[in-house]
Parts: structure tokens; C-alpha cells; sequence
């Protein structure tokens, strides 16, 4: 300002001015442009990202409804395939000529009727047990875990174990159905694509999550794979995962140990214990 | 106008753009979904901003040129255009205001908004 008050005179006053002017008028403009274009971007990026989110959203959505659809029609299956002929093969058993027969006759029919019957109970009970399993109603989550890996270890091809080291308060009974289904579902996948010799479970809390970690030494997937396969894939394993993540408001993440020998995944899931 | 402050109008004019500078720096900053130029302190805002930024010159050179006649030539038209396009602006700020107060204007106002959008 000192500067242009001395040297107007020999500059000229009109052209200091009008340039003067005319430039801080540009700069103002231009600044105000910057901010409205920019800000102008933003909203488009963000508007963007929500869209992306609600087709995520929409797709888990219909993940979740096909797979109940599945369930459903799994169950109708086994109960019009199974339950029922089995009923009918006893009714036969049990049918109004059977008084009109021998005693012997009379036995042998009602005997193989009790062990159709049976069966039948038993395979109900298997359908109820596949909805929800016993062992995680009655016990917990960490002895119903520890029965799947057992069964697992059964087979002989695969070595599982699982370690809960801080299981003294059990999580409330939603949490506990949720991780136990997507750790059934983990460990399905990784028998099924991994060809792994082993696979161990570790449970740990701190503060007030409680962590679930599968290391297994087959061909595994990394975060990049399973969000690329759970966007591409028509398969509703890793979506029918994604989601009842969500439903925990816990994180899952996939990822390979520095000697990159063991495949990781973890599971974090916020605390809800039982009171 | 003898007497005129050229520096504490100078000073005080750098001032007040730094502060308009300020706020429009927190507009990028932010994260908002609403349009910066559909809230009437965006208006105000640029309203000082563009006529402190025309006038700043014209302020610190009148305390030495005004007996200078081309420079009150200048001053007078200068100023006029500045003056004019700060009551123009301010007006809108104004017409945002009062559209913002009013529910019936605001339903104007939101449809000319996703109208906007749409385009």
C-alpha cells in the first residue's frame, strides 16, 4: 500500500488502478468459482459413494431373502421327501386290514410301524438340529464350536481345533447364533475351496470386542478377493456372511501371516453379554 | 475527502477478504450434501468479498489522488459498479433468506433445488 501511494504519480494512476481493480476482481471470482465447482464435486462423489452403498445394501438384502427362500424350500424338501414317505410307509403298516391278521402278522406290522416312527423322530430331530443346533441353545457358543470342529477332526482329513481363551461371560444368544453360523459357513468354505491340512480357532476379548480368528494352511482369500467375490459372485455364502456381520455391527477381515504360510481371518464382534 | 485513512481502510479491507477467504476454505473443508450457494451467508459472504476485493485499490490510493481529477473520474464509476453488484448480490442473500423463512417459498425453493440437481 506504502509502495502504491509513492509510486502513482510515476506510474500513472489510471493503469495501477484499473489493473489493480480488475485483477482483485478476478482473483475474488476465481476464488469463488474454486469453492462452488469443488464443493460441487464433493456432493457428486458423495452422492456416488451412497448410491454404491444402497445397491451394497440392496444386494445383501436380496442375498438374505434368497437364502431364507433357500432354507425354506430346503426344509419343505426334506419333510416332503423324507418325513413324509416314511409316515406313509408306517400307515400302511398300520392299516385297517391289520386286525383281520394274525397275531404274529399283527406284531411284526406294528414293530416295523414303531421303527418307522422311529426314524421319522429321528429325522425331525436332525432338520430341528441343522435350524439350531442343541449344543449352542444349551451350552454356549464355545462348546457348540468346539462339536462342529470335533466333527470336523471326525472325518480324519482335516486337524481343527478351537481355543477359547476368555469365554467367562457368554455373548447374548442372537450374537452367539450369528458367529456361529459364520464361522459353520468359514470353515464350509475352507474345507470345501482350501484344501487345508488344519484349521484353528482362537477366541480372545479385549475391551469390548471379542475376537474370533481362524488360521487355516490351505489356498485362502484375501480382503480384496472376498470383497471382489462378494460383489461378482452369484454365490450367497459370502454375502449371506457380509451380512450377518453387519447384523453383529462387527468387521470381518481376510489376510495372509508375514511368512505368509497361514491364511487369517477375523472376526470382530462388539460385546452384548447376558446379564 | 481529504483526511480519508488510506492504510486502516487498506488494512482493514485485507482483513475482512482474509476472513471471507476463511470461510470459504472451511466450505471445501466441510462435508456437507447441501449446495454452498443455496445458503444466503454464501452470498453474504462473496458480496464483501467481491466488493472489498473491487475497492481495495480505489481505498488505499484515495488518500494521495484525490485531487488527482482522472482519479475521481475513476472513483465514480469504479465505485458505482462495485456498489451496484454488492446490492445485487446482497439482495439474492436477502431473496435466500426470506425463501428459507417462508415454507411456501421454501417448497419453491427445494423443487428449484432438485431441479438443479436433475440438471
Amino acid at each position: 500500500m506504502f509502495f502504491l501511494q509513492i509510486s502513482d504519480n510515476t506510474l500513472g494512476i489510471p493503469y495501477v488502478l484499473i489493473f489493480g481493480t480488475i485483477g482483485m476482481f478476478v482473483m475474488a471470482i476465481t476464488l469463488v468459482s474454486v469453492v462452488v465447482f469443488h464443493q460441487r464435486r464433493v456432493i457428486k462423489f458423495n452422492k456416488q459413494l451412497q448410491k454404491m452403498e444402497e445397491e451394497r445394501q440392496q444386494m445383501l438384502l436380496k442375498a438374505s431373502i434368497r437364502f431364507q427362500e433357500e432354507e425354506r424350500q430346503r426344509i419343505a424338501a426334506d419333510l416332503h421327501d423324507d418325513a413324509g414317505p416314511l409316515l406313509a410307509t408306517a400307515r400302511l403298516y398300520l392299516n385297517e386290514n391289520l386286525i383281520h391278521q394274525e397275531p404274529a402278522v399283527q406284531l411284526q406290522s406294528i414293530f416295523s410301524a414303531k421303527q418307522i416312527i422311529d426314524d421319522s423322530i429321528q429325522l425331525i430331530r436332525n432338520i430341528s438340529h441343522s435350524l439350531m443346533p442343541p449344543t449352542l441353545k444349551n451350552f454356549g457358543l464355545e462348546s457348540a464350536i468346539k462339536d462342529l470342529f470335533e466333527k470336523i477332526n471326525g472325518s480324519g482329513v482335516i486337524n481343527a481345533s478351537a481355543r477359547f481363551h476368555d469365554n467367562r461371560e457368554r455373548l447374548k444368544e442372537e450374537q452367539e447364533l450369528l458367529v456361529f453360523r459364520v464361522t459353520q459357513e468359514l470353515v464350509t468354505n475352507i474345507i470345501k475351496h482350501s484344501h487345508a491340512g488344519f484349521i484353528h480357532l482362537t477366541q480372545n476379548v479385549q475391551g469390548n470386542f471379542s475376537y474370533f480368528r481362524i488360521h487355516h494352511d490351505g489356498k485362502g482369500i484375501l480382503q480384496p478377493d472376498f470383497e471382489k467375490l462378494n460383489f461378482d459372485s452369484s454365490g450367497l455364502g459370502l454375502k449371506n456372511i457380509e451380512s450377518r456381520i453387519k447384523v453383529l455391527k462387527g468387521s470381518i477381515s481376510f489376510d495372509i501371516d508375514s511368512t505368509h504360510t497361514y491364511y487369517k481371518v477375523t472376526i470382530e464382534v462388539p460385546r452384548e453379554t447376558v446379564k | 475527502m481529504k483526511g480519508f485513512d488510506s492504510l486502516t481502510s487498506g488494512l482493514q479491507t485485507l482483513l475482512i477478504i482474509g476472513m471471507c477467504i476463511y470461510y470459504l476454505f472451511f466450505q471445501i473443508k466441510g462435508s456437507s450434501n447441501l449446495q454452498v450457494y443455496s445458503t444466503s451467508n454464501f452470498w453474504i459472504i462473496i458480496t464483501f468479498l467481491i466488493y472489498l476485493s473491487g475497492t481495495f485499490f480505489l481505498y488505499i490510493m484515495a488518500e494521495t489522488m484525490i485531487d488527482d481529477k482522472t482519479y475521481r473520474v475513476q472513483y465514480t464509476y469504479i465505485n458505482s459498479v462495485f456498489n451496484i453488484l454488492k446490492n445485487v448480490l446482497l439482495s439474492i442473500a436477502m431473496l435466500m433468506q426470506s425463501s428459507q423463512a417462508n415454507p411456501e417459498l421454501k417448497k419453491n425453493y427445494e423443487w428449484g433445488k432438485d431441479y438443479n440437481h436433475s440438471n
